[in-house]
């Protein structure tokens, strides 16, 4: 017994021995360049340090757009010899949201997040009025369209980044062949005459194909156009629960059923991808898709490619925009905030906004990026990037209701299984989708 | 056996393996198709020409070496932190009559069935309390107490009989000596397929890395693997993500290969 104690001591010395050293030797340095955010305020200003300034990105830093974004912080800590911007990548926009939920309870919170458009819903309370950080003259010059779901009772809190918006694309080719309007429809019921008009049986052609993305985010968009909503004003009510809700559901069947719709979940779970190599082979005559998939889909096709407003059929253009927007959690400092404004400052500079979009085919954020001799040439030798911008105008701002990355997780769902089962009554299905909805939003009050 | 039951035993194992063996071979390759045959409907089974430049393409992507090197360091060290306080531990559980002995197995045990997601914000903030958040060390402490090797090797320790334990202490061997040069020998197999099972999960793990983590300096490679998913809808390379995610499992298959008689004489044989 007497042994025993002696070993199970030295094996728990051993231990503690492996964890105090690891301790020691790392710590000195972690305080340095990750915590010293958190304790800015603590450290007495011997020398001028650097302001640090943690930003949460939904990129890897060093692949892709992630690596533009890096390129663009590198600049800027280079011309701010004061301030140090430290890019990190999250995983996504669900990494970042995750992240920031643990943080928030370890109050190891970071100055800059990158979060989904709808996420403003749940971090609002902790987000920055960024009027006081950033200059006006920059937040004026965002493109209108894109800060609908940037205010919180009327306070400017999250500053557009990488977004996107639904698009109706058309092999125009097919069209001028069928003899209809190169200007595309305006209203589903004409997208569905137009459909019917562009399929080809014999040549294995459909006139249309759309699917629900990960998010219901085109479904969300259509409900708009029907001139229906998701939620209520404050968010506590959902509001799809009705004929504006379902009549896309309604539509999308009927056209599968009339075989005038490729039905993306008849065959696997890579509904965008199957979709996009149908229009690439001119077997789909019009995808209703993302303007982020515009690069591949007109560079890649061998018959010239349309763009046109996303149709409505309420009376007036309504659709979604998509992406993500930086926020400044309020928590930081006063200097980390203001050095977190400049930098955001610094990313709606034209030439950033215009490279940013060049190299990734996100929209241009800023109204003045518009107007530099650049991108109206790139704008004039592509007009289909041209349409999706001037569609802004009818944007609508993301559903405002603290859990929506639940919702529309539930609701893709039920969308998707209206199409999986196109004999389900689209009612049914919308009218089920509200109540797990309202049960989410009740639940979390 | 008859014949006609041997081909037919034969028939129904190759088509389990067929079933358990064809996501890799689609990966496989997936990654050796060019981008337009990667998203091709219906898909062609194999590649019309190899593409082995994806592979490099990748390599320099992901920055592989940077990050394996990093999944290599926080893998290893765990393996190695389990083996230093679950063996012990293990050993107490099998061999030792301790006050509350019960008790702290049945702790063990609960802690065995505990998703990951409920332990995440508290480990989170003592991490972040200690100052460990980006560090390796938040990657390896948490991790060097496993439940399942504890479990696993009392229940190998259980099997070795008592007398062999007194006869080596009447040799005057130090409790010390008993488990290196008594348990460990008999208890081999056990031993390596825990540590085996640690060194998968922990290299595939990418929750924990994500969440403990913030810059590439110490990130591991399921981190940037991940990564190659674009954000934006439909412009994911699935050639190069699966070229990517075989140089990620390649290295634990090889391990597997070498340590598979192990796991199966552990699972099949027990202690002998």
């Amino acid at each position: 017994m007497r042994i025993n104690l002696k070993n199970a001591v030295a094996m728990g010395l051993l231990a503690t021995v492996i964890g105090v050293t690891g301790c020691s030797k790392e710590s000195p340095s972690t305080n340095n360049t990750q915590d010293g955010a958190a304790q800015n305020t603590s450290a007495p200003a011997a020398e001028k340090e650097k302001v640090k300034v943690d930003f949460w990105s939904i990129w890897d830093p060093s692949q892709g757009n992630g690596k533009l974004m890096a390129d663009a912080v590198k600049k800027f800590n280079d011309a701010n010899p004061d301030i140090e911007v430290v890019m990190s990548g999250q995983g996504g926009y669900d990494g970042v949201a995750e992240k920031l939920e643990a943080a928030l309870v370890a109050k190891n919170t970071p100055v800059i997040a990158q979060i989904e458009e709808s996420f403003l819903g749940r971090y609002n309370p902790i987000a920055a009025d960024l009027s006081k950080y950033m200059s006006k003259s920059t937040i004026d010059n965002y493109i209108e369209g894109l800060t609908r779901s940037s205010f919180a009772d009327g306070v400017f809190k999250a500053a557009p980044m990488n977004r996107s918006t639904p698009i109706l694309y058309m092999n125009a080719d097919l069209v001028k062949a069928a003899g209809l309007d190169p200007a595309g429809p305006k209203t589903w019921t004409e997208l569905q005459e137009y459909a019917k008009k562009l399929t080809d049986p014999t040549k294995g052609i459909y006139g249309f194909s759309g699917y629900w993305d990960s998010d219901a985010w085109y479904w969300e968009s259509a409900v708009y156009s029907y001139g229906g909503d998701m939620v209520n004003k404050d968010g506590s009510q959902v509001a799809f629960d009705n004929e504006k809700g379902s009549s896309i559901v309604k539509l999308f069947q009927d056209m599968i059923k009339d075989k005038t719709m490729l039905n993306a979940y008849s065959a696997q779970e890579n509904q965008s991808d199957l979709i996009k190599q149908n229009f690439l082979d001119g077997k789909v005559a019009m995808d209703f898709d993302s303007i982020g998939s515009m690069g591949q889909l007109v560079n890649n096709t061998k018959f010239n490619v349309s763009v046109v407003y996303q149709p409505q059929e309420g009376g007036k253009n309504s659709m979604v925009t998509g992406g993500a927007n930086a926020i400044i959690i309020d928590k930081a400092t006063e200097e980390q905030k203001k050095a977190a404004g400049k930098f955001l400052d610094f990313l709606s500079q034209d030439e950033n906004v215009v490279n940013f979009f060049e190299q990734t085919g996100y929209l241009p954020t800023t109204k003045s990026a518009l107007e530099t001799p650049e991108l109206k040439k790139w704008l004039e030798e592509k007009p289909q990037f041209k349409v999706a911008i001037d569609q802004l105008q009818f944007a609508h701002s993301r559903p405002w209701s603290k859990n929506w990355k639940a919702i529309y997780t539930s609701n893709v769902e039920f969308m998707k299984s209206a199409l999986i089962d196109t004999t389900k009554d689209p009612m049914q299905v919308v009218h089920d989708a509200a109540v797990a909805a309202q049960k989410i939003i009740d639940e979390n009050k | 056996m008859s014949y006609a039951a041997k081909v037919l035993r034969v028939l129904l194992l190759l088509t389990l393996v067929l079933v358990f063996v064809f996501p890799f071979i689609w990966m496989l390759s997936t990654s050796l198709k060019t981008y337009l045959e990667s998203i091709k409907f219906p898909p062609d089974f194999l590649p019309k020409a190899p593409q082995f430049v994806n592979y490099s393409k990748t390599y320099v992507r992901i920055h592989f070496f940077h990050y394996a090197m990093n999944s290599v360091i926080v893998t290893f060290s765990i393996v190695i932190g389990q083996l230093l306080v679950c063996i012990p531990a293990a050993y107490a559980f099998a061999k030792k009559k301790f006050r509350f002995a019960g008790l702290f197995f049945a702790i063990v045990l609960i802690d065995l069935v505990l998703p990951a997601q409920v332990t995440f914000v508290p480990i989170y903030v003592l991490v972040s309390d200690f100052g460990w958040l980006d560090t390796y060390w938040a990657m390896i402490i948490p991790f060097i107490y496993s439940s399942f090797a504890i479990f696993f090797m009392t229940q190998a320790f259980k099997q070795i009989p008592d007398e062999l334990l007194d006869a080596a202490r009447m040799d005057k061997a130090t409790e010390l000596q008993i488990i290196v040069q008594l348990m460990l020998p008999i208890a081999k197999p056990f031993v390596l397929t825990a540590m085996l099972f640690t060194c998968i999960s922990k290299w595939n793990d990418y929750f924990w890395p994500l969440i403990l983590t913030n810059s590439e300096s110490v990130r591991t490679l399921p981190m940037t693997v991940k990564g190659m998913i674009s954000d934006t809808p439909g412009l994911t390379q699935w050639n190069e993500l699966m070229a990517g995610n075989m140089m990620l499992i390649i290295p634990i298959l090889v391990l597997y290969i070498a340590a598979n008689r192990f796991i199966k004489n552990a699972f099949v044989y027990g202690i002998k």
